[in-house]
């Protein structure tokens, strides 16, 4: 059968200030008809690009294509004009985006960003495609489309957006579906919905769809195909199960080994594949994975494999063999649940006996609102409604639940960026948020924090040496000399380069930057470290890298840790107590195996069902959860989860449920724990 | 930016050391050779009183440079202060400052200069105060954008979780963030303080010296545009080559600041 789409050997060079930089090189790509193919690899491996290079969008991106074709059902896009290519675009081929909100425009209603494309690649009148868009948000499963017709794209949740993007991309019923990181910005639950959606809309329009991201998970859940790309080029190509089973690249059976599972043991290091991505300007000779791979021999440094067909599937690498028959190591998965509650149990008993470090007493934080013209309507965000939970020295207490539950601004209150509505944060006994005027300085002392983004939590302009001297410099009035003995020291203790102490963050990739992010927080010896979503936006083999480093220096300093992230298996790997959160509320509260084994909360259940388990023969058959989280200005009453539970009752919607002990060292605020 | 470096480098020398460069003395009227096209004599022609045109623009690049310089520092210091605190501590004071700003805006800048200058009484350095009023509030509101902007980016965030004072804050982490657009502004300013500085000039503002400055020498040119070009066209040159040059040399510090470029 020929494919819908073939991508042969193709090259494409951006231009820098004249400067010829070559971004993918020679990459083979075939997508059949009806087929969903994922491609994945790191950030700066080339996907994007790639995709760019299909819609020929890279033309307008300082791209130029160099070398090779991209036939769709046999017509040439290379040599189109830019006037044939864009009737092309969103009839023939449509794309969706990770940022549903900047690839929507913003000054024009989301009905008339459908009608739009009705209108230009179809002879529809005006209302018969006004008729037509109801239909598309209505099949994307949007609720009240006609409402939601007359809606800017601001006044819709980030799912929404991503729906009505789909709608617009379906439009005209293309052959093929692009699907850059289309769920990397959205929660796990609502992922579960809109991978769901796209695979429904697949087998009804017998649609190809190009799916890119760097989630294992999410490659297992939907593709038929994979194609990982690194630095650049295609590494490996193979049917979903084949891959999933045996990767013959090593850098794809690195990828896979870094995943962290949901059983996997938790008092086992990360797996990592040593050092980051190559920058494309400074590839290295002969096969661009050899610095980093085990395998590696002279020939890898030297020459470059070329892909090569074996057995239906294909890989670019010289020790193929050398990798099929080293024995794979089986991880035997722990389960001794048994053995865990004792320890809970006894966990529980010893709480009881000794001070916590952190103690967190019934904290609120309301933001007000005013609309109107004259502020008329205030009206308060229940961003964190009334959280109690305590943290014990050398413990990591993991933070979850989905974008707006309030476990961000829980941190910033514990980091004095937020002033708590009400409440009380003793540390070590003492009540931080009320500390006196004298102590302002010294209270942010002993609680440090790593914030997300290795990008924008670094001044720019600052040395790195300056930068992880800061607090040194703040808070013991450190300079010159005495400093950069100091920083030098935690610099080696984070793994960073002392030669690195003059040069600017710039010139270090994001999971260096992070390490800078540590090496500052840990800086001035403190005991308590808030990581707000530390790893979340790296690539999976530098965030277990950074995960391990957190682990070690846990270890070495006896640091407590609130770990607050949105990625539950981290979450797992890295707790030993894990707090949930919904709506502002804490819900459940337990410790890691016991939280995983028995959930309680209903919404606990939903958002552990929700993962991609990187395993294609588990797929979901199921939606883990339906709808969407309320407005926190606007709560629902009782429950706040009562509007999206399959057990809710009349009592949930009526009475709120108390966080309650259920079991040694698990409590939950349910009416019908599970 | 070598030539700019160059072109920089000669206003200079001709605003320190006027009668090494210049072949006449600006005070010299030849009534035999009024409005004269340039020639081997007169490199740029003379004016309608017989001065040499070349010699009033090296004289006259002392007061020019003088104006176009020294109003846009002070204005643009005083401006950028005023944006900073009013970014950085926003609540009343952003208040208090922007509606100031928003007083001195409403007024015409000609309208308060004159008002200055009457206050202060007439000289270079009123002229000079006069143009930095006229110009703050541009500034103080570019730099207040920007405060904002860089104020809600993480790593001031960073800052304040770890402790930093609130002055280190905004001196070591915002000010060096935000140096951008105002260099941009302040480089480009120069030329328009030059040109406000001859209205003034015209008004009869300011000194009425012998030695006209650029501006001035513009304004008066213009009525002869018709018969005697080139009065008018060499300051409009010598204005535009000194802001072109002051540009270049900007942008080449922009980019010198930008850590990506070192």
């Amino acid at each position: 059968m020929k494919p819908l789409l073939e991508v042969k050997e193709l090259s494409v060079d951006f231009y820098k200030h004249g400067n010829a930089i070559n971004v993918i090189d020679k990459v083979n790509l075939r997508i059949n008809s009806g087929e969903i193919v994922c491609m994945i690899g790191e950030s700066g491996s080339g996907k994007t690009i790639t995709s760019l290079s299909i819609m020929r969008l890279i033309d307008f991106n300082s791209g130029k294509i160099t070398h090779g074709d991209i036939e769709l059902s046999g017509v040439s896009l290379v040599t189109l004009t830019k006037q044939e290519i864009s009737v092309l675009r969103g009839k023939k081929i449509a794309m969706i985006f990770q940022e549903p909100m900047s690839a929507l425009d913003p000054v024009f209603t989301i009905g008339d960003q459908i009608v739009e494309v009705l209108i230009r690649h179809t002879n529809l009148t005006k209302p018969a495609a006004r008729e037509q868009a109801i239909t598309l948000l209505q099949r994307v499963g949007i609720p009240e489309p006609e409402v939601r017709m007359k809606q800017y794209p601001y006044e819709l949740s980030g799912g929404m957006r991503q729906r009505a993007m789909i709608a617009i991309a379906l439009a005209c019923e293309p052959e093929l579906l692009i699907a850059d990181e289309p769920t990397t910005a959205l929660d796990v639950t609502i992922q579960a919905q809109i991978l769901n959606l796209l695979k429904e809309i697949r087998d009804e329009f017998n649609m190809s769809i190009l799916f890119i991201t760097h989630d294992l998970g999410i490659a297992a859940e939907i593709a038929d195909r994979i194609v990982v790309m690194y630095a650049g080029k295609v590494i490996e190509q193979a049917a979903v199960h084949e891959l999933f089973e045996q990767p013959f690249h090593p850098y794809t059976s690195g990828l896979l080994q870094s995943v962290v599972t949901m059983d996997s043991d938790r008092t086992e290091k990360l797996f990592t594949i040593n050092g980051s991505i190559p920058s494309l300007s400074e590839l290295p000779t002969g096969c661009r994975f050899h610095p980093r791979c085990a395998y590696a021999t002279d020939r890898c440094r030297s020459e470059e494999p070329e892909l090569v067909s074996q057995s239906g599937r294909e890989a670019a690498c010289w020790n193929i063999e050398k990798l099929l028959h080293e024995p794979q190591q089986q991880v035997e998965p722990k389960r001794i649940i048994a053995a865990d509650r004792a320890i809970a149990a006894s966990f529980e008993h010893e709480q009881k006996q000794r001070l916590p470090l952190l103690e967190v007493r019934a904290i609120k934080k309301y933001f007000s609102i005013e609309q109107g013209l004259f502020k008329q309507n205030k009206k308060l965000i229940h961003a964190v409604d009334d959280v109690s939970f305590q943290i014990g020295k050398g413990e990591t207490f993991g933070l979850v639940g989905e974008s707006g539950c309030g476990k961000s601004t829980l941190g910033r209150v514990l980091l004095q960026l937020e002033q708590a509505t009400s409440g009380q944060v003793l540390f070590e006994g003492k009540d931080v948020l009320r500390a006196p005027a004298g102590e302002w300085k010294s209270s942010r002392r002993d609680i440090q924090f790593v914030f997300q983004d290795p990008y924008g939590s670094i001044n720019p302009r600052w040395k790195v040496g300056d930068i992880i001297g800061e607090p040194l410099w703040v808070h013991e009035s450190l300079k010159g000399q005495a400093k950069r003995q100091k920083v030098v020291e935690v610099m080696e203790l984070v793994g960073l380069n002392p030669a690195a102490y003059d040069r600017l963050p710039h010139e270090f990739s994001g999971g260096q930057r992070q390490r800078i992010s540590i090496a500052r927080a840990i800086a001035l010896k403190p005991k308590f470290i808030v990581a707000d979503e530390a790893v979340s936006a790296l690539d999976v083999s530098v965030q277990s890298q950074i995960v391990n480093l957190m682990q070690e220096l846990q270890g070495q300093l006896d640091l407590s840790y609130l770990f607050i992230a949105h990625g539950l298996n981290i979450v797992r790997h890295i707790s030993d107590r894990i707090g949930v959160m919904y709506l502002g509320k804490l819900v459940e509260i337990a410790t890691t195996d016991e939280l995983f084994a028995h959930p309680a909360h209903h919404y606990t259940k939903a958002l552990l069902a929700a993962i991609p388990l990187p395993d294609p023969t588990r797929r979901k058959t199921f939606l883990p959860l339906q709808g969407e989280m309320p407005s926190p200005a606007n709560p629902p009453t009782g429950c706040r989860f009562h509007t999206r539970c399959t057990a809710a009752t009349d009592l949930c919607k009526k009475i709120e449920p108390a966080l309650q002990r259920i079991g040694p060292g698990h409590l939950a605020a349910c009416h019908y724990p599970a | 930016m070598l030539s700019a470096s160059l072109i920089i480098v000669f206003i200079v020398a001709c605003a320190i050391f006027p009668e090494w460069i210049a072949p006449y003395s600006p005070l010299d009227m030849n009534v035999n050779h009024i409005l004269q096209p340039p020639s081997a004599a007169y490199l740029l022609g003379t004016d309608q009183f017989g001065r040499d045109v070349f010699t009033l623009l090296v004289y006259g690049s002392r007061q020019s440079l003088l104006t176009g310089i020294g109003s846009v520092l002070i204005g643009g210091l005083a401006g950028a202060l005023c944006g900073l605190l009013a970014g950085y501590h926003g609540r009343w004071l952003d208040t208090f400052f922007m509606r100031l700003i928003d007083v001195v805006m409403s007024i015409p800048g000609i309208l308060l200069a004159l008002a200055i200058s009457v206050a202060l009484g007439s000289g270079p350095l009123t002229i000079i105060l006069a143009i930095s009023v006229a110009v703050i509030p541009g500034y103080a509101r570019v730099m207040r954008g920007q405060v904002i902007a860089v104020k809600s980016r993480q790593f001031i965030d960073a800052a304040r979780a770890i402790g930093t004072p609130n002055r280190e804050i905004m001196l070591r982490h915002i000010l060096p963030n935000c140096l951008s657009p105002m260099l941009v502004m302040m480089t480009t300013g120069i030329g328009f303080s030059i040109l406000i500085s001859s209205a003034l000039s015209f008004l009869g503002l300011g000194e009425i010296s012998e030695i006209p400055d650029w501006g001035y020498l513009l304004s008066q040119g213009r009525s002869y545009m018709t018969i005697a070009w080139w009065i008018a066209t060499f300051p409009g040159l010598a204005i535009t080559c000194l802001v072109v040059s002051v540009n270049l040399i900007g942008d080449e510090l922009r980019n010198r600041l930008d850590p990506r470029n070192s």
